[in-house]
């Protein structure tokens, strides 16, 4: 990958890092290493930095919310869940996502303009 | 054997090897002022911290008990660099204002470096290597000026030399020292300077005959002892004379202040 491609990626991530974490939630509650190692594992995420700032901003805009708990072996946890305002941005990031994607691969599908 | 410090990180405690812990202290500094002014700063300090105890207990397991400067370079590198914590709202504002400094300083390489004291390269407070590095020359120079001048002028180089350790700033963070030697502060530069300064701290702590000279009598009290003793010497004539400076400025307050208490009576009757 050439070095301007790589920093439009890494933009593109950044971008819909938002979604990814909330979809990591809709399935319940998961504390922040589940959330980082779920989206190293699908490549969304390369350092875990960009995640701590996100996941602040987002209980701040009270679409997450957590609570501590304690762990067998090291420190307690921070366990987040989704609030329903959590969910309403869900699906509204969704319908934004698919709609892109669509919008983008309509460019490469027309044959004419 | 290698000393530790204790730290606590997200309720727990940890011993620290000593390299490690300047390289930690490090990343952390420089991770707040990355962060300094954005949204939720303490949490997402807090958040930082109870990962970074989690992942020392993880790579420790339950057979060591000491961080190792492996164990943090693996942890902040997982982490990733400072700079990637910041708001990209942020980051772009921060970047632009980074862009017309540049362009403002391009003719003068010098007038981007910020003067800092040089904690790595000093003889008494790093005084001269801090202007060497503003200056662009070779400490050396400024020191042999230093001396000269003190034979000339005697006393108002030493004090000149006080208010200057006072007024300068001690280069503490990573983005401190690259500053101090004029790169503009980008990941890479960071980087080089946190690979240049393990190295040292590798060399320093590996190296029997560093710890060699330091323990023999005679070489342990001149690189140990008397800069420890000047210092110790210079602090409190410095504080003197922030005392005598300051008696001064109350006399010369109250008398103004019976002057025009004195004026204003006089004046009325």
């Amino acid at each position: 990958m050439t070095k301007e491609t790589a920093a439009s990626t890494a933009q593109m991530r950044k971008g819909v890092l938002e979604l990814c974490i909330l979809r990591v939630l809709q399935h319940g509650e998961a504390y922040t290493s589940d959330i980082v190692s779920a989206l190293q594992a699908v490549d969304l995420l390369v350092v875990e930095g960009t995640v701590y700032p996100l996941l602040t901003r987002m209980k701040n805009a009270e679409t997450l919310t957590y609570r501590w708990a304690e762990s067998p072996s090291g420190p307690p946890r921070k366990y987040y869940s989704m609030t329903p305002k959590g969910e309403k941005v869900l699906k509204e990031l969704e319908a934004a996502w698919n709609q892109f994607v669509d919008s983008v691969n309509s460019l490469s599908n027309a044959s004419k303009y | 054997m290698v000393e530790t410090r204790n730290i606590s990180l997200g309720g727990l405690l940890f011993h620290v090897e000593l390299p490690a812990y300047s390289v930690l202290n490090g990343y952390l500094a420089d991770l707040k002022k990355v962060l300094r002014g954005s949204e939720g700063q303490a949490d997402i300090l807090q958040e930082v911290e109870f990962r970074l105890a989690e992942l020392f207990s993880e790579f420790m397991g339950s057979g060591r008990t000491v961080v190792t400067l492996e164990d943090v370079e693996k942890a902040c590198g997982q982490l990733g660099e400072p700079t990637e914590f910041g708001d990209p709202d942020l980051d772009e504002s921060r970047q632009g204002r980074h862009r017309e400094d540049e362009r403002s300083g391009a003719d003068h390489a010098h007038k981007q470096r910020r003067i800092f004291r040089d904690p790595d390269d000093r003889i008494i407070g790093g005084v001269a290597t801090g202007l060497a590095h503003r200056l662009g020359a070779d400490p050396v120079w400024i020191r042999f000026l230093a001396v000269l001048l003190l034979f000339l002028s005697g006393p108002v180089v030493v004090l000149l030399y006080i208010v200057l350790w006072s007024i300068i700033p001690k280069a503490r963070s990573v983005s401190d020292r690259v500053a101090m030697k004029g790169d503009p502060v980008t990941v890479d530069a960071i980087k080089d300077t946190v690979e240049d300064q393990l190295k040292q701290a590798r060399e320093q702590f590996d190296n029997p005959q560093f710890k060699g000279r330091i323990r023999s009598g005679w070489n342990r009290f001149i690189s140990l002892g008397l800069p420890q003793f000047l210092k110790a010497v210079l602090k409190v004539l410095g504080w003197f004379i922030v005392f005598v400076v300051v008696i001064i400025l109350l006399a010369l307050g109250g008398a103004i202040i019976s002057a025009l208490v004195t004026g204003q009576w006089n004046w009325t009757f």
